[in-house]
């Protein structure tokens, strides 16, 4: 197949001949519908070679990466953010626009840009394509997903779209790996070739009243291509975006062939869709073929129950009662496997190095320390993976359609409802993914109470506190005590983050809702290869945080409990002993100090050091207990630090330290405080960076210690005086 | 003509666009998305909450709001 | 040296090690926060990992 020739029916403007870069680095773009297969295109392309950024200035993820062609040239692919058209009215398609028009602040421009288009939906996709290749750009089309067309009934023949659009069109299958080296030889090819321009005609009134308006953008710079294009889309948005900023006269210029379009009896805001649907409407016909359109698909199937009235929400409810019965119940096994293994290896060193600092450094330090957060893996995995299944398959979308009217009572859109959702497994994460939520206030009011959503690290406290101080009771026959404590905590948090999320809307983010306008995608089976491939970043990342920010506050404290030394009078036994070194340890003087801060909420010196201790990391909680308590390498499962605790006694009172209230109380703080430096750093970033950034990170934790502190004090009081103890 | 808007549409009904008012970014996006005078849409069901809506246009899904669809007149 | 006193000494630089790192974690973190202008955002590792 010949798809070298480019070849175009002259149009009106014709495009200059795009520069050839000779023998250096080929700039590649990628664009294209969101739900296009986009990304598995760009990782099957790029494999594990890839960077994620941001662009200057904005906060949208700017992902590169590279592969070599057939002939050994590198080649350098961007991965632009999935949009619909070129209007530039959200960060995500004002950053394409910019990239492709060369204007983005530290990015080359794009010596070709592929378009990734969906077979299923080629009308749709012919719009962003349309306007892509009047830019001026070599382009070449990636016609995606032909396996799922064809199974549609839908056959497109790549070579009459050619000669249709004047660009090559390439047949990929971006998870089979299909068409990908005809894709790279085509992109090779298209580098050093004319671009092909607009291939329709405006009606001669259109044309001649947008005329002025296109001159004015070719005199601030634009080539003729995309001043055409520019000009059409102009005359149907609100707003002239800042990457258009420097053309002097534009927004006179704009005004004035939106009156002369709409004098000679054209809607100015429908002209560019009208002629390009038009357009496109004349190239499917030619060149596509639909059969068997009235049978239902498996799509249609599927979404009869699961968007139903009454089955759609109980799908949507047994799903995520799935995901997290699989958090807690499969993980185990795991998890144990995982626990047993450190063990045996502050066994195994232990017996190995003789008795000192280092040795005590290593086996209660490093290795107690690190373990006991390492052995969360499993359930991250899990979690991680069952989220890329639901979002890969485009189930995620139908969660927020179901959400949609639930989200907006709270004030958010249901878009909000996805990175709410990833607050489970980690904040971090889902504060990025707010990057889908359009509007700015929406998106701020969902990363303000995105914390509260209880993440993955407070799992370990929960499991601590719920093992050693809830009786594992039945309830009402089936339900056990445990259980609805951790449900409870986590319907706290869950509840007051949808009520802080209303409260924020009324009051400081307050604005006009969001259109909610969203693609159902068909569904699909998931690329394995790109879900291993996400799964194992995450993973990875994990492991790299427990390599070293963890690791080092646990072994900084492990100094702080060991140093100054108590020298305990011989025959002293081990428990007072250690007691003694604790109290005369700088953690221990730390923790005495904040004494009187904590006392209020029923906590003595030693849970006040592990709170402090926490603020950088939760599941430091746990390490710094088992430190404190001088229980080797403890995690929250280990009997002998559940034991302690049980049996601490208060030194003044003599009554025990740790009661049930005492125990939810403390979990109730642990529910809205907000210890996470991680977190903190991603949400300076993502509300602005800089002294905005600061100022928001500042008050999300200080609204939340409020609730922390004033929470805990309620749950404690409260209890006290109704008698619990 | 029937000035019904898209709004008024129950499950399984079809109309063609007539009319497309309303301002701002909802109806540029839904022009980009292909929703242009004299398409056909569909609309498949409602949300179990009762909003938004499910739209079948030129081949695929799309969901929009009740004050969404107010803005579209079809017969 | 007595082996424990060569103990500590170890025990001590590693200590000294994992202060420098955390130390320079937190200033990153401020640092993330003043100069989200430019370019490349997190790089690649957003810290938490989880």
């Amino acid at each position: 197949m010949d798809v070298a020739g480019a070849g175009a029916t002259p149009a009106t403007h014709a495009p200059s001949p795009a520069p050839v870069r000779g023998g250096g680095l080929l700039h590649v773009a990628l664009v294209g519908n969101p739900n296009t297969g986009k990304s598995t295109l760009f990782n099957a392309l790029t494999g594990m070679r890839q960077r994620v950024g941001n662009y200057s200035g904005v906060t949208v993820e700017r992902v590169e990466g590279r592969y070599r062609d057939a002939d050994g040239h590198p080649v350098a692919v961007l991965d632009l953010p999935g949009t619909y058209s070129l209007s530039a009215s959200s960060p995500d398609e004002e950053i394409a626009l910019s990239v492709l028009l060369g204007r983005a602040r530290g990015v080359a421009q794009p010596d070709v840009v592929v378009v990734v288009a969906d077979a299923q939906n080629l009308e749709r996709n012919l719009f962003l394509a349309s306007q892509v290749l009047e830019l001026g750009l070599p382009t070449v089309i990636a016609l995606n997903q032909v396996d799922a067309a064809l199974n549609a009934g839908i056959r497109v023949d790549p070579i009459e779209l050619t000669l249709e659009l004047g660009a090559p069109v390439v047949a990929t299958v971006a998870t089979k790996g299909e068409g990908l080296e005809l894709l790279k030889r085509a992109v090779g090819k298209a580098a050093g070739l004319p671009a092909a321009g607009r291939q329709f005609e405006l009606e001669p009134e259109a044309a001649r009243a947008v005329a002025p308006l296109e001159a004015c953008l070719v005199r601030g710079g634009l080539n003729p291509g995309a001043a055409a294009m520019e000009a059409l889309r102009l005359l149907a948005v609100t707003q002239i975006g800042p990457h258009l900023a420097h053309v002097e006269g534009l927004a006179a210029a704009v005004e004035a062939a939106k009156a002369e379009v709409e004098a000679a009896g054209i809607p100015a805001r429908s002209l560019e869709a009208e002629a390009r649907y038009g357009w496109i409407a004349g190239v499917v016909e030619r060149t596509a073929t639909q059969t068997h359109t009235g049978k239902k698909t498996l799509t249609d199937r599927i979404d009869a129950v699961a968007l139903h009235r009454v089955w759609g929400p109980l799908v949507f409810v047994a799903l995520m009662a799935l995901v997290f019965q699989s958090i807690f119940t499969w993980a185990a096994p795991l998890m144990d496997r995982v626990e047993a293994l450190f063990n045996a290896l502050g066994a195994g060193v232990g017996s190995v190095l003789p008795a000192g600092d280092l040795r005590s450094l290593v086996v209660d330090g490093v290795i107690g320390g690190v373990g006991s957060v390492l052995v969360f893996l499993p359930q991250i995995v899990i979690l991680f993976l069952f989220i890329g299944i639901l979002e890969d398959t485009g189930y995620m979308a139908r969660a927020a359609f179901i959400m949609d009217r639930f989200m907006r009572s709270v004030g958010l859109h249901g878009r909000s409802f996805i990175p709410l959702l990833s607050g489970y497994a980690c904040a971090v994460p889902g504060v990025m993914s707010t990057r889908t939520i359009e509007s700015p206030k929406d998106r701020l009011a969902t990363i303000m109470v995105l914390p509260l959503m209880s993440c993955s690290a407070r799992i370990p406290i929960y499991t601590l506190l719920i093992g050693a101080f809830i009786p594992p009771v039945a309830v009402a026959g089936i339900f056990n005590l445990q259980g609805m404590t951790l449900l409870a905590m986590y319907l706290l948090g869950t509840l007051t983050a949808l009520a802080m999320a209303a409260v924020f809307k009324q009051t400081l983010l307050k604005g006009r809702a969001r259109p909610m306008i969203m693609e159902l995608p068909p569904y699909r089976i998931p690329s394995v290869r790109s879900l291993a491939m996400s799964v194992g970043h995450r993973a990875s990342m994990f492991l790299r945080k427990a390599g070293t920010v963890i690791l080092s506050l646990t072994i900084v404290l492990w100094a702080l409990a060991t140093y100054p030394k108590s020298h305990a009078a011989p025959g002293t036994p081990p428990a007072a002993a250690q007691e003694q070194q604790l109290a005369h340890s700088l953690l221990g003087r730390m923790g005495h100090a904040i004494e009187p801060a904590v006392r209020p909420l029923g906590y003595d010196w030693k849970i006040g050091v592990g709170i402090v201790s926490s603020f950088a990391a939760r599941e430091v909680f746990v390490a710094t207990m088992g430190t404190i308590y001088g229980v080797g390498s403890a995690d929250e499962t280990t009997p002998a630090l559940r034991d302690r605790l049980k049996r601490e006694r208060n030194e003044r009172t003599g009554l025990p330290v740790y009661t049930p209230l005492v125990a939810v109380g403390l979990m109730v703080f642990y529910v809205y405080a907000m210890m996470c430096m991680s977190t903190i750093a991603v949400v300076v970033r993502e509300t602005g960076g800089g002294r905005k950034g600061l100022a928001w990170a500042g008050f999300q934790f200080a609204y939340m210690l409020a609730l922390a502190y004033g929470a805990a004090f309620l749950v404690y009081r409260g209890g006290l005086a109704l008698g619990f103890h | 003509m029937s000035g019904r808007t898209l709004a008024a549409l129950a499950a399984g009904e079809r109309g063609r666009v007539t009319e497309i008012g309303g301002d701002g970014d909802a109806v540029r996006r839904l022009m980009d998305l292909g929703l242009t005078r004299g398409t056909t849409i569909e609309v498949i069901r409602r949300a179990p909450l009762g909003d938004p809506m499910e739209v079948r246009l030129r081949g695929f899904m799309l969901t929009l709001r009740r004050s969404e669809a107010e803005h579209i007149t079809v017969e | 040296m007595s082996g424990e006193m060569l103990q500590t000494l170890l025990a001590g630089l590693v200590v000294l090690a994992a202060l420098v790192y955390v130390g320079r974690r937190a200033w990153r973190t401020v640092l993330a926060g003043r100069a989200a202008k430019d370019g490349d955002g997190c790089g690649g590792d957003c810290g938490c990992g989880h």
